[in-house]
């Protein structure tokens, strides 16, 4: 009888052991954050895995914040952080798996709303009031309005809309093929809100900007062909394209070497010289600098490492180079100074693709 | 190579010469030693841990993940109720873990594992878990544990049974299934039909989104039948035939992550299983010849990802098995396994083959009564490599008589990369490498007594795996495996049973706790570094469960508990999943009149309402409840045999 109260006294005791041990941490849900200068980096995480985050560099303090959105919100980002604008104070998280865009005061961090009704949102872009989501599975461009954060309207383009130029009232947008091939830059009149055509270029765009010249340019990733495996007889190469956003003509033409897909075009703040990834597997590359009037590719890169994201700080032409070294682990932030010289690294958060300035 | 082509041939000859010579006298046979099945008979050094029934009786569900995850303290990742689940024993991965039907490992050849969810529990009559290493008995890649289903041996008597199991609960829950099993003196069968389905669309609170709403699990049920008929014939006292047909469709759709607003993703798989088997009792040895053929089918679609696969699968396995009573002392075993696998996927760029013919040799040696050793060895060759030879050697005996035992294993594992791990587009890698593994065990255990003293066991492990294959995410939303130079898994696992017992009063306790360290030792690159010393993704460290029972008077309550520890979800271990325990009970009332057996029983299924997770952002149901009823109906014949 002993024994058996013992055992009935350890038996009703093993739950409250267990929970004791995991007792949570409720910690308070909104502690806004002065983010008004310094660089966000954007990690997209894993797929599937929701690990999503935005890390912060204050170029006041040096500090860095880890997880700086569910730091301050209460809550993660999601799935698959894909990229991040800045309009108008307001900073509009792109969040791909998660079919959704956080808007945020992009000086503290505190969210403001949450944009749904997306399916495989990639990119925003803003004028005025407007703003402009790329949209992978339904190949078309969303309109939001920026006063109500609703969606207006939705325009068709090509296969797998990435990134976005707006000019004089004309959107560019680098159709990059999503789950196939395109090899257009779709144009889109902001007035009438309609297409009104494409400008053939190499295949697969995936990134544009504009120069001091008021030109822009295109880069293609090629392809990596259907064995998905850069390097091989089925690869397709990069390209580079410049084109006239008054007339829509194509006005330059490069071509990289062959297995080369080229990603991440950036231009540094003055406008005058062009920086971009070139690698074999189609998602990381070398820094590669491209002045604007330059009249022959890039043979050695800048910065010999490969990189998966690329920023280039637009006061001080400094570089930044987001490295990964698994999808599982958190990855890694190179800065160089303008020369291209290693300055200093910082771990952020699973897999940086991007830099936004602040 | 041919060398030892000829070894094991030259070895198998002199085993059959020496049994038709030496003793041609009849002398008692080892009953236990025949009907054993190899696996188990050649695991002595391995801790056996029988899944009864009151373990099935508390589990939430009647699949095989379920079931493992309410009675046994290895850690099954389970993506969603109904959801493909599948088991990581002592810090492994589910290659690394066996389940074995009618002696077939059920390991999928183009993925190297098996979805628990697919197997239900209730198709056979016994379930054991071999805990730790068994590699050259249960397959190369065997090193975390190895689950056998086995049938109870046919009778032959002449008499009748009918079982019927109905069960209703939360979230559109319902599970029914007939058991009917009939023979007399020639023939035994046994038939099991089943259907089960489930809504599963529970509520939770999404953490995940701004306001943290309460919301609805959506695209999350999922459909399972089949039947299962299995047949034993008794041809004479010495010819014994056995067939078994396993069909089974199981349809579910794919929830969405909570991060994601909704899915639309859905997976069928549809299989067929035929086996075959026929054992010959000689006087001092017995031969084993069975086959079976493997049809399984996978279809998974997303419309909103618009990505779909198709999967087929055909394999051919067959082993032959020779056992010999070289005395009461010495029990030998040997025989070869053949596999041909094919396996059609869109996503090969051609379909692919796995051809492997194994080799075997197994020692059962009891010198002294009470100590039993152990040497197995297995052979390998395939159309793609050939493996080394693999060897194991265990042993259990008494230390002090009625009071203390102990037991041990060491033994190499050797685990060549499945097809997906290899052709897989996008992401399968030609270049990877075979796993190359050595396992040890040492462990006591408290013999059962007369005392009403609780049976205690307690083992240490330790593994080290060279180029152990990791999926990892990678860019494009594409997943890759490659290898990590070496793998260290340590760890200690402990088992306690009790039962006591005054006047009409039963009670019964299990406890199962095991620590795992299981992390990267050895590193190939730079920045891999970081990890080293980490412990690897989704293995907790530790895992406890318990299940208390108490039986009277034809009524009983079960309580079950378990504590999941901290998975790490990134290599660098940077974020993780908080641990989790989650409890059941189970009221059962037993009615019996005359050959009829009734069963009532009430579940309650998280009965703290813990909110959980097993695997990140994949949602859990709070406090469910189900009601279920057993009905048995024994007929015996009026007339002896």
């Amino acid at each position: 009888m002993k024994k058996l109260k013992i055992i009935f006294v350890t038996l009703s005791l093993l739950p409250f052991i267990f929970m004791s041990a995991c007792k949570k941490d409720e910690s308070a849900k909104t502690t806004p954050a002065n983010t008004s200068n310094g660089i966000f980096v954007i990690n997209e995480g894993a797929f599937g895995a929701a690990n999503g985050s935005v890390t912060y560099i204050s170029l006041n303090s040096g500090v860095v914040t880890e997880n700086l959105f569910e730091t301050v919100n209460g809550f993660p980002l999601g799935d698959i952080v894909q990229s991040m604008t800045i309009h108008n104070n307001k900073g509009y998280i792109i969040v791909n798996n998660s079919q959704k865009v956080e808007v945020v005061n992009s000086n503290d961090f505190t969210g403001i709303q949450t944009i749904g009704g997306l399916q495989g949102p990639r990119f925003f872009v803003a004028n005025g009031t407007k703003g402009y989501i790329s949209d992978w599975f339904s190949n078309s461009i969303a309109v939001v309005d920026l006063n109500t954060n609703a969606i207006t309207n939705n325009i068709a383009v090509g296969n797998g809309p990435e990134q976005m130029k707006i000019v004089n009232n004309a959107l560019f947008v680098t159709n990059v093929g999503g789950f196939g091939n395109d090899s257009t830059v779709s144009i889109i009149n902001l007035l009438t809100e309609t297409n009104i055509g494409t400008v053939q270029v190499g295949i697969n765009p995936n990134s544009i900007q504009k120069d001091i010249n008021g030109k822009l340019w295109v880069l293609c990733g090629g392809s990596t062909g259907p064995d998905y495996i850069g390097g091989t007889a089925d690869d397709i190469q990069g390209s580079l394209w410049q084109i006239n956003p008054a007339t829509f003509q194509v006005e330059q033409q490069f071509t990289m070497a062959f297995s080369s897909h080229p990603l991440k075009l950036q231009i540094n703040g003055t406008g005058d010289e062009l920086f971009y990834l070139s690698g074999m597997d189609g998602y990381t590359g070398k820094v590669m600098k491209f002045p604007v009037n330059a009249s022959t590719l890039p043979i050695q890169p800048s910065i010999n490492k490969d990189f998966y994201g690329l920023g280039i700080d637009p006061l001080t032409g400094g570089i930044l180079g987001a490295y990964v070294p698994g999808f599982s682990q958190n990855g890694f932030v190179f800065r160089y100074n303008s020369t291209a010289i290693l300055m200093d690294s910082i771990m952020v958060g699973v897999a940086p693709n991007s830099f936004v300035f602040n | 190579m041919k060398l030892k082509f000829g070894f094991f041939f030259i070895f198998l000859i002199i085993i059959i010469n020496t049994a038709k010579c030496q003793f041609a006298d009849t002398v008692l046979l080892h009953t236990i030693n025949i009907s054993e099945i190899r696996s188990l008979l050649f695991s002595k050094g391995n801790h056996h841990l029988q899944i009864d029934s009151s373990t099935i009786a508390s589990s939430p569900g009647n699949n095989l993940a379920e079931v493992l995850s309410t009675g046994t303290s290895i850690f099954i990742k389970a993506y969603s109720p109904g959801g493909s689940a599948t088991i990581s024993a002592r810090g492994t991965e589910a290659r690394h873990n066996a389940v074995l039907w009618n002696g077939f490992n059920l390991n999928s050849p183009s993925l190297g594992l098996c979805d628990l969810s697919l197997i239900p529990t209730f198709i056979s009559d016994q379930i054991t878990l071999i805990e730790g290493g068994s590699g050259p008995v249960n397959g190369n890649a065997a090193l975390g544990s190895t689950v056998v289903l086995e049938n109870d041996l046919p009778s032959f008597k002449k008499n009748t049974n009918i079982g019927l199991n109905l069960e209703t609960g939360c979230f559109g829950n319902f599970h029914g299934s007939i058991k009917f099993k009939t023979g007399n003196k020639f023939i035994e069968s046994k038939t099991v039909l089943f259907y089960e389905r489930a809504e599963n669309n529970f509520e939770f609170v999404n953490s995940t989104i701004r306001d943290q709403p309460t919301v609805k699990e959506q695209n999350a049920s999922f459909k399972n039948y089949g039947l299962l008929q299995n047949l034993d014939f008794k041809i004479n006292p010495s010819n014994f035939l056995n067939i078994a047909i396993w069909y089974q469709t199981y349809f579910r759709e794919l929830p969405p992550l909570m991060t994601s607003t909704s899915s639309a993703a859905i997976q069928r798989d549809s299989l067929l299983r035929l086996s075959g088997g026929y054992k010959l009792l000689l006087k001092k040895s017995v031969l084993k010849i069975k086959a079976a053929y493997f049809k399984e089918y996978q279809f998974y679609n997303d419309t909103k990802l618009n990505s779909h696969y198709e999967y087929l699968t055909n394999s051919v396995l067959s082993e032959l098995e020779y056992r010999v009573f070289i005395s009461n002392k010495i029990t030998l075993n040997s025989g070869l396994t053949y596999i041909n696998s094919e396996a059609a996927f869109d996503e090969y760029k051609t379909s692919q083959k796995r051809v492997s013919t194994s080799f075997f040799a197994e020692i059962l040696y009891e010198p002294i009564e009470q100590w039993k050793f152990n040497l197995n060895f297995r052979k390998e060759f395939t159309n793609v490599e050939n493996p080394p030879f693999i060897p194991s050697f265990g042993f259990e005996g008494v230390i002090i008589k009625n009071t203390l035992n102990a037991f041990g294993n060491i033994g190499r594992h050797y685990n060549l990369p499945s097809m997906n791990d290899l052709f897989w587009r996008p992401g399968g890698n030609e270049n990877l490498l075979p796993e190359d593994a050595w396992g040890e065990e040492i462990g006591i255990s408290s013999a059962a007594g007369k005392n009403q003293l609780p049976v205690i066991s307690f083992a240490l492990f330790n593994s080290n795996v060279k180029n152990w294959i990791k999926w990892q995410p990678g860019a494009g939303g594409f997943y890759s495996p490659d290898n990590l130079r070496e793998v260290h898994i340590s760890g200690f696992e402990t088992n306690v049973s009790y039962t006591h017992k005054i006047k009409i009063v039963n009670f019964n306790l299990a406890l199962h706790y095991t620590f795992v360290n299981s992390a990267i030792s050895k590193s190939y690159t730079a920045f891999e570094t970081v990890t080293v010393g980490k412990q690897l993704i989704y293995v907790p460290q530790n895992i406890f469960n318990g299940i208390f029972n108490i039986h009277w008077n034809g009524y009983s309550l079960n309580y079950n508990q378990t504590f999941t520890g901290k998975r790490f979800t990134t290599s660098d271990n940077s974020s993780s999943l908080d641990p989790y325990q989650v409890s059941n009970s189970t009221l059962e009332k037993v009615i019996t009149f005359n050959t009829f057996n009734f069963r009532l029983n009430f579940k309650v299924m998280n009965l703290f309402n813990t909110s959980y997770q097993v695997i990140a952002y994949r949602p859990m149901p709070g406090r469910w409840y189900s009601v279920g009823l057993k009905f048995d109906l024994k007929i015996k014949s009026q007339h002896k045999n």
